[in-house]
């Protein structure tokens, strides 16, 4: 004897819904991940209060790390004393050349009709929260804001180099995606420079397992030279020139063995980074 | 129920935290490389008599995972809904003791990094390498292991101790 089938709704019925709520979600994946989505007022308000509430867990352990770093770094304060010292005899001249040099900046720009340059920023310092959680995203939070200043797409540096952009901010946080992702949608002009010749590329990918990032498009690897340098080109409109990337580690081929690449050993650890800073724009900032 | 939340309200703050401060790695992912929150959710799930509720929670500390940390729409509470329903299911099955925990937490961990990865590579976010999978699944494993041990310990201090007190009402 047959039984009775007593579900409601038939199983291809079941199976169609799913299909398409999965299909439903995918299309709001990649519209949320590929595009840099603003926040809404509730996201911003959860993100700013656990923020704030996990700089109260800060507070103790940064006490504890900074009393080891305090004692390491009490072992070499009289020699970096000495240095400070041999270079504090030079900052006279250091700032009269620095004058000099904005002055005749003013005027090539005022010549050649460019709209920025390194200059023409306010420099912010920020300290991260927290960093790549979750692996993929290559993401860190800092802890300034809009109402700090930070804009959508302002460029985070230290004093090594480049570490990345804003991609999202809230009143007192921000989202920095990192040079190192390996997110298809970020890519970045670079020039490959030394005293010879200068050449256009685009870095496209961060090898996890070298450590390196690597650069594509360059029309002639054969005078490309181990540690040259690598710097912002400015093309894009978002990266300003001149901003330190890395120094050329190895030419190669890439994965498919039909192009050369160059891989270039970042300036800036990423895997040791606590302070940053924010350029922003001077006509931005006010 | 207060426990509960409370200690996936410590994880979720402690992945925060051990990310900003702990970069011990090795071939340059960390040994400290694994979601708190996650395992978290797995070892609490005992806590929660109804099964609604713990997916509720799932959803919610998913959804504060993707809004602080990862800046997704949903696809974290997804995610851990994911691994709720998974957990719960395994533990049906499975008696609650620390080696079943550990097990669990570290499919928890599992079902997070593989399904996380399909997303972003079907939807064109990121290339797809098996390698970095299996590194992060590696890298993955001492903290996950000792996280899931100090949980499941604790919770059983708490159960005998809630033991102890019905036994003592009778």
């Amino acid at each position: 004897m047959r039984k009775k089938n007593t579900n409601k709704y038939p199983l291809r019925y079941i199976i169609l819904i799913v299909i398409l709520f999965f299909l439903l979600l995918m299309a709001i994946f990649s519209y949320t991940l590929k595009t840099d989505r603003k926040l809404n007022v509730v996201e911003s308000l959860i993100r700013d209060t656990i923020t704030g509430v996990s700089k109260f867990f800060y507070i103790p352990i940064n006490y504890v790390v900074n009393l080891f770093d305090d004692f390491n770094e009490l072992n070499n304060v009289k020699k970096e004393n000495d240095l400070l010292r041999n270079e504090l005899t030079k900052i006279d001249s250091i700032n009269t050349q620095n004058i000099e040099l904005k002055r005749q900046l003013k005027m090539l720009q005022e010549e050649l009709d460019i709209e920025y340059s390194l200059t023409d920023y306010e420099y912010l310092n920020a300290t991260i929260t927290s960093r790549n959680i979750g692996f993929w995203y290559n993401t860190i939070t800092i802890d300034k804001g809009s109402y700090n200043g930070v804009r959508e797409d302002m460029i985070v540096i230290n004093s090594k180099g480049l570490i990345g952009r804003v991609v999202s901010t809230t009143n007192f946080t921000s989202s920095v995606k990192l040079i190192t992702t390996n997110d298809t949608n970020n890519k970045l002009s670079v020039l490959v420079t030394n005293s010879d010749y200068s050449l256009y590329g685009l870095l496209y990918n961060y090898n996890i397992e070298d450590g390196v990032l690597e650069v594509e498009g360059i029309s002639n690897t054969e005078i490309v030279n181990i540690n040259d340098l690598v710097y912002t080109s400015g093309m894009g409109g978002i990266f300003p020139s001149g901003i330190l990337i890395g120094t050329v580690s190895a030419i190669d081929t890439d994965a498919y063995g039909l192009s050369k690449i160059i891989k270039v050993k970042p300036a800036v650890d990423f895997s040791s980074l606590n302070y940053v800073t924010v350029l922003k724009r001077k006509d931005e900032s006010k | 129920m207060m426990y509960p939340i409370l200690i996936l309200i410590l994880s979720f703050l402690l992945d925060g935290i051990v990310s900003h401060y702990v970069n011990l790695s090795f071939s340059s992912i960390s040994l400290f490389t694994t979601v708190y929150s996650c395992i978290a959710l797995v070892s609490v799930q005992y806590f929660f008599t109804d099964s609604k509720k713990y997916y509720l929670c799932c959803f919610i500390l998913g959804l504060f995972f993707d809004i602080v940390y990862t800046s997704t729409f949903i696809l974290n509470a997804f995610t851990f809904t994911l691994i709720g329903m998974v957990s719960r299911r395994l533990y049906n099955h499975l008696t609650y003791n620390f080696i079943n925990n550990i097990f669990i937490s570290y499919i928890g961990i599992f079902i997070y990094y593989v399904f996380t990865n399909f997303i972003l590579v079907i939807v064109g976010y990121l290339n797809f390498n098996i390698k970095l999978i299996f590194d992060i699944l590696w890298h993955s494993i001492i903290m996950s292991i000792i996280y899931s041990l100090v949980l499941y310990f604790i919770n059983s201090m708490v159960i005998k101790r809630k033991a102890n007190v019905i036994r003592a009402i009778k």
